[in-house]
């Protein structure tokens, strides 16, 4: 036996194992750590920082302190920061690799924060909305007319070539059966032999069926062609209905052309057009980043491909969850209380049930902010829940904001055009929801008490900043789209229409010259199909007006005369038949 | 170099075959199979508690760790398939449910198929390491101790060192 045993052998055993045992503990700070800020940096793409960790076993929890996001797409700023993140971790779930966290608690989370040093960035950000507006301020030549006529989508155009086809149809039709009607000499003959057969004096009986049938088989022929002459009327009226809209649209369609392509030659139509979008399209991304954050949350959650997964799990092998009792996702936090500091002033959200395996637990996450009066607004109120399963998020989300005092933000800071919203009130409410990972809403922004200053260096900017610092109110709509993690907001509102208008006052020459020429050729576009199809339609009428004469004389031979023979022979045989008995009765 | 002389000391020490056969094979199953593991502290616990000889095992360990980079994805694959048969679906799920089950983790694919595939090489890899050890001892072992590259490492300070530890 002693020679099996090795007694220092056991010793060492416990030497090494507590060494290990050691290393973990006095480690595990830095451990978690480092598994902490790999984690993230995996899923934002940018250098996370964490300045601190610690644990604690009884309860076991972990505190992060000092945490910071970088913005892949503004590396000098953090996407989001935290002053502290508790978590209480249940340690038996631990072992079944699930982590279950009983309260989280994140405190001092604000969004947008200038960073101390550049972080650094794993994953390239999209290109800035920024480059994009800076675009469109770039002074270009005005387009000619040609130039605009071709490539801009017309109503004229479309209504000629609608009509055009119309009428091509109708023509054709009315052609193929215009041909088929009787002519007149057919009509002529019809008439004379009607009354030959109506005006003969028929002696007996058998003369007046010999004419009945001779007029039955007269009456077939001249139903074909009454026919014939229906269906034609019948075209006649259904192109007639068809074609008088069709005319009027394009009798109209170049003024409504001329009305929306006189922006084009007035300014930059792309910048007008664009103009919420530009000066207030930054803000309200932002704001809508706020209200929509917790879509962020969710997103990394499906962030990592099944793909990216079933490599992994090839190499490193995969954990099986078998029932256990207690039916727990891998990921589970029952409640967090977020604080998310704005403006010095702090929101509270409060979270249910966070997990990306909402199958499990049978019921969505859900937060709400329920925020009263505060120093910077009248109310907050924001709901929503999402739950994620195998075929995607499903999300709903409201809010509703009232009085947020506004002040000296800066709303565009362009060479060409800046603007600063000095002082205002804002309300807002909306609502998005998210279905197979697709975002669908809508939003308003009500703007008022305005007080805009705004600055521009060119005639087009010019213009705008203006019209911008006469503001007092404006409403914001605003259209949800897009993709979890690829948020796609786009604003509108009467700033446009306005500025189209103040534009159009401040034309120069050549502008009102070009605007002439624009009418001109719109005109232009439509003289030629109009004439050719009011002549034709002219014809149509008056083929109609000859069918229609052709159909009542035909229509009254086959009524009147046929009827009034048969009665009155009808009469005649009666009364000599009445004659005939009377005779017999009473002689 | 270091493990070369680690391997002669072992081949030219008085420890018997099996004791050197044990430390491959020991060294085999805990460098085939994740290290985190209760099975891990097991053979720890054996090769120090029991006379298997620690510089066979260090190598197999150092050898078949290596050979993982090759052998996981089937090993997982083996664990896979045992672990989603529904015959033995009742098993493992008494297993998970338990404590014992869950410090096992042999609900991990690799986890268990590595140990199992280990398990199953265990009596080829004792058996034809017990041969080897006594045939080398046999018939190489003269003409390997008069190499200049053996003698050389057995007057190595490293040699040295085992040499003094081993007495």
């Amino acid at each position: 036996m002693q020679k099996l045993i090795r007694w220092q052998g056991l010793i060492a055993f416990f030497v090494v194992t507590g060494l290990i045992a050691a290393i973990i503990i006095v480690f595990l700070d830095f451990w978690i750590k480092l598994a902490a800020v790999k984690t993230l940096e995996s899923t934002t793409g940018a250098e996370v920082n964490i300045a601190q960790v610690n644990h604690t076993f009884s309860p076991f929890g972990v505190t992060f302190t000092g945490i910071q996001l970088t913005d892949p797409a503004t590396p000098t700023q953090n996407q989001a920061q935290a002053d502290e993140v508790t978590a209480k971790i249940e340690l038996a779930p631990l072992l079944l690799r699930k982590v279950i966290i009983n309260d989280l608690t994140i405190s001092g989370v604000q969004f947008a924060q200038p960073r101390e040093s550049e972080g650094a960035v794993y994953r390239t950000a999209k290109a800035a909305i920024k480059e994009e507006l800076q675009e469109a301020f770039d002074p270009k030549n005005l387009p000619s007319v040609d130039e605009i006529l071709e490539k801009s989508p017309l109503k004229t155009t479309r209504a000629v070539e609608e009509t055009q086809a119309a009428y091509q149809k109708h023509s054709e039709i009315l052609k193929e059966r215009y041909a088929q009607l009787p002519s007149k000499d057919a009509l002529e003959n019809y008439k004379k032999r009607v009354e030959a057969i109506t005006n003969t004096d028929y002696k007996n009986p058998l003369e007046l069926a010999k004419a009945k049938e001779e007029f039955d088989a007269l009456r077939e022929e001249i139903k074909e062609d009454k026919a014939k002459l229906t269906a034609f009327k019948d075209a006649a009226s259904e192109a007639k209905a068809d074609m008088a809209p069709r005319l009027a649209e394009l009798k109209a369609a170049p003024g409504e052309d001329y009305a929306q392509l006189q922006a084009v030659i007035a300014g930059d139509q792309g910048a007008i057009q664009d103009v919420t979008t530009m000066v207030f399209g930054e803000k309200a991304g932002e704001f809508s980043h706020y209200v929509l954050s917790a879509y962020d949350l969710a997103a990394p959650m499906l962030a990592k491909s099944k793909e990216e997964q079933a490599e992994e799990e090839a190499y490193n092998g995969r954990w099986i969850a078998f029932d256990d009792t207690a039916a727990l996702p891998d990921f589970l936090v029952r409640k967090a209380d977020i604080s998310v500091t704005w403006r010095s002033e702090s929101v509270l959200s409060v979270w249910r049930d966070i997990t990306n395996q909402h199958d499990k637990i049978g019921r969505p996450t859900t937060f709400k902010v329920d925020s009263s009066v505060s120093s910077l607004w009248q109310s907050l109120q924001l709901n929503g829940d999402f739950y994620l399963n195998d075929t995607g998020v499903k999300a709903n989300q409201d809010w509703n904001l009232r009085g947020l005092a506004l002040s000296d933000i800066s709303l565009l800071e362009q060479e060409k055009l800046s603007s600063t919203l000095l002082k205002g009130l804002l309300s807002s409410s909306g609502k998005a929801s998210i279905n197979k990972n697709v975002i669908s809403g809508t939003g308003n922004a009500a703007l008022s008490q305005l007080n805009l200053a705004a600055t521009g260096s060119n005639n087009l900017t010019q213009v705008i900043a203006e019209t911008l610092a006469g503001l007092s109110n404006l409403t914001i709509n605003s259209d949800i789209g897009g993709t979890l993690g690829d948020l796609d907001l786009s604003v509108s509102s009467d700033l446009d229409k306005q500025l189209t208008a103040v534009m159009l006052n401040n034309l120069t020459g050549e502008q009102s010259s070009k605007l002439g020429e624009l009418k001109q050729k719109l005109n232009a576009k439509i003289e030629g199909p109009l004439g050719a199809t009011d002549s034709e339609m002219d014809q149509w009428l008056d083929w109609e007006k000859v069918a229609d004469g052709d159909l009542s004389s035909i229509q009254s031979m086959l009524d009147s005369k046929l009827n009034s023979v048969v009665d009155n022979k009808k009469d005649e045989l009666t009364d000599k038949l009445k004659d005939k008995l009377k005779g017999k009765l009473f002689n | 170099m270091q493990l070369l002389a680690k391997l002669l000391k072992a081949l030219n020490s008085d420890d018997s075959p099996w004791q050197l056969a044990f430390g491959v094979m020991l060294g085999m199953i805990m460098g085939l199979t994740p290290f985190w593991g209760l099975h891990s502290l097991l053979i720890l616990f054996i090769v120090l508690f029991l006379r298997v000889n620690l510089s066979t095992f260090l190598l197999a360990y150092a050898l078949f760790s290596g050979l993982t980079l090759l052998l996981n994805p089937f090993m997982s694959g083996m664990g896979e398939s045992l672990l989603v048969s529904t015959d033995l679906n009742a098993m493992w799920t008494g297993l998970y449910n338990s404590t014992f089950g869950q410090l096992t983790q042999f609900y991990h694919t690799l986890t268990l198929g590595s140990l199992l595939f280990s398990l199953m090489l265990a009596p080829f890899i004792l058996v034809i390491s017990k041969i080897l050890v006594v045939q080398y001892r046999v018939r190489f072992m003269q003409w390997v101790n008069k190499l200049k590259l053996v003698q050389f490492l057995k007057g190595s300070r490293i040699y040295q060192i085992y040499q003094t530890l081993g007495e």
